[in-house]
């Protein structure tokens, strides 16, 4: 699952290609991100019956481009994983306008 | 318009199809009307303006006959609509119930009948709309009547002091609980390949979600 993740992102990073990874995206991405540890603190191994592939790699995408960010900034984020990506879960896909960097800006700052 | 089709209510309908009186059985009316209110049976909604409760349209009743049935096994109706929806789903929801009632005459004390239990497994096992052809029914008695508010797995699994480790491992997993399934399995003492196949396959789910879990503690 990680080795898959880890080459997921690889590819994401090098190819240019691919499509971008948008404001809107990371939103949801997020999203799924937060279902999952909510899910997963209802009950013990809820997380891996009620979560498909897909759901699966869209939290990996959220996870991965928050701490991409956070090794980019000068200071250290403030917030745990799971906050950070709440901030950005809580977003509206639809009407947010800026950047996702903005977004991950936001979510470091908490 | 005189072909307009109005239906009848949910509770002529269960008469008619299984010649029960659903005011006398809260039990079952709750869970027909779970399987409404999530659109397993469609239904006009205008009929409801109407009439002031839900009517089923006659070429419903199909429908509304089988998903009752699927209902007796599978509690969640969630679980009833995807059998309806998804092939792959409803084959391995078909392993499960082979298992869970071939080669047994009853299931918690309601008689099995074994040319039925037969020919609903070998219908829901094929590639037939759910919507179009009736499936038989393999209970001498609707568990939902005979229960209450328990349903099929959850009564079988209030029996586990008597359960064999096979039968307490399928109940647990078509329950959804992966890590009593497991311990079950772990005892399980069985030939029956069937069961032994089940075994390998809440061995490797229980795995991956054990795996999954570590991952998420990873990522945290």
């Amino acid at each position: 699952m990680i080795r898959y993740f880890f080459v997921f992102l690889a590819f994401v990073s090098m190819n240019s290609i691919a499509a971008e990874i948008d404001s809107k995206t990371l939103i949801l991405s997020c999203r799924e991100y937060v279902a999952i540890y909510d899910r997963r603190g209802e009950k013990s191994l809820l997380a891996s019956i009620s979560t498909s592939p897909a759901e699966a790699m869209r939290a990996g995408i959220c996870r991965g481009m928050l701490e991409e960010h956070a090794k980019h900034q000068r200071y250290s984020c403030g917030n745990q994983w799971y906050q950070q990506a709440s901030v950005i879960a809580n977003q509206d896909p639809e009407l947010y306008q800026y950047s996702k960097e903005q977004l991950l800006d936001e979510a470091c700052d908490g | 318009m005189a072909s307009l089709d109005k239906g009848m209510s949910v509770a002529q309908a269960i008469e008619k199809l299984f010649g029960i009186k659903l005011t006398k059985h809260e039990g079952l009316r709750n869970k027909v009307n779970s399987l409404m209110r999530n659109r397993v049976i469609v239904y006009n909604a205008q009929l409801i303006v109407e009439r002031k409760s839900r009517g089923v349209p006659r070429d419903q009743l199909t429908t509304l006959h089988n998903a009752v049935i699927i209902q007796a096994l599978l509690s969640d109706p969630k679980k009833v609509k995807r059998v309806f929806e998804e092939p792959n789903f409803r084959q391995e929801m078909v392993k499960l119930f082979s298992a869970l009632l071939l080669e047994r005459r009853s299931i918690v004390d309601i008689s099995l009948l074994k040319p039925e239990v037969l020919k609903f497994l070998e219908v829901l096992s094929g590639t037939a709309c759910l919507r179009e052809v009736k499936l038989a029914n393999p209970f001498e008695t609707l568990p939902q009547l005979v229960l209450g508010p328990m349903d099929l797995l959850q009564a079988i699994l209030a029996q586990t002091a008597s359960l064999s480790n096979g039968d307490a491992m399928m109940a647990h997993y078509l329950n959804g609980n992966l890590e009593a399934a497991w311990e079950s399995a772990q005892k399980m003492n069985s030939n029956d390949p069937r069961l032994q196949q089940y075994r390998d396959l809440v061995a490797r789910e229980y795995r991956a979600a054990k795996e999954f879990d570590d991952l998420l503690d990873f990522l945290q």
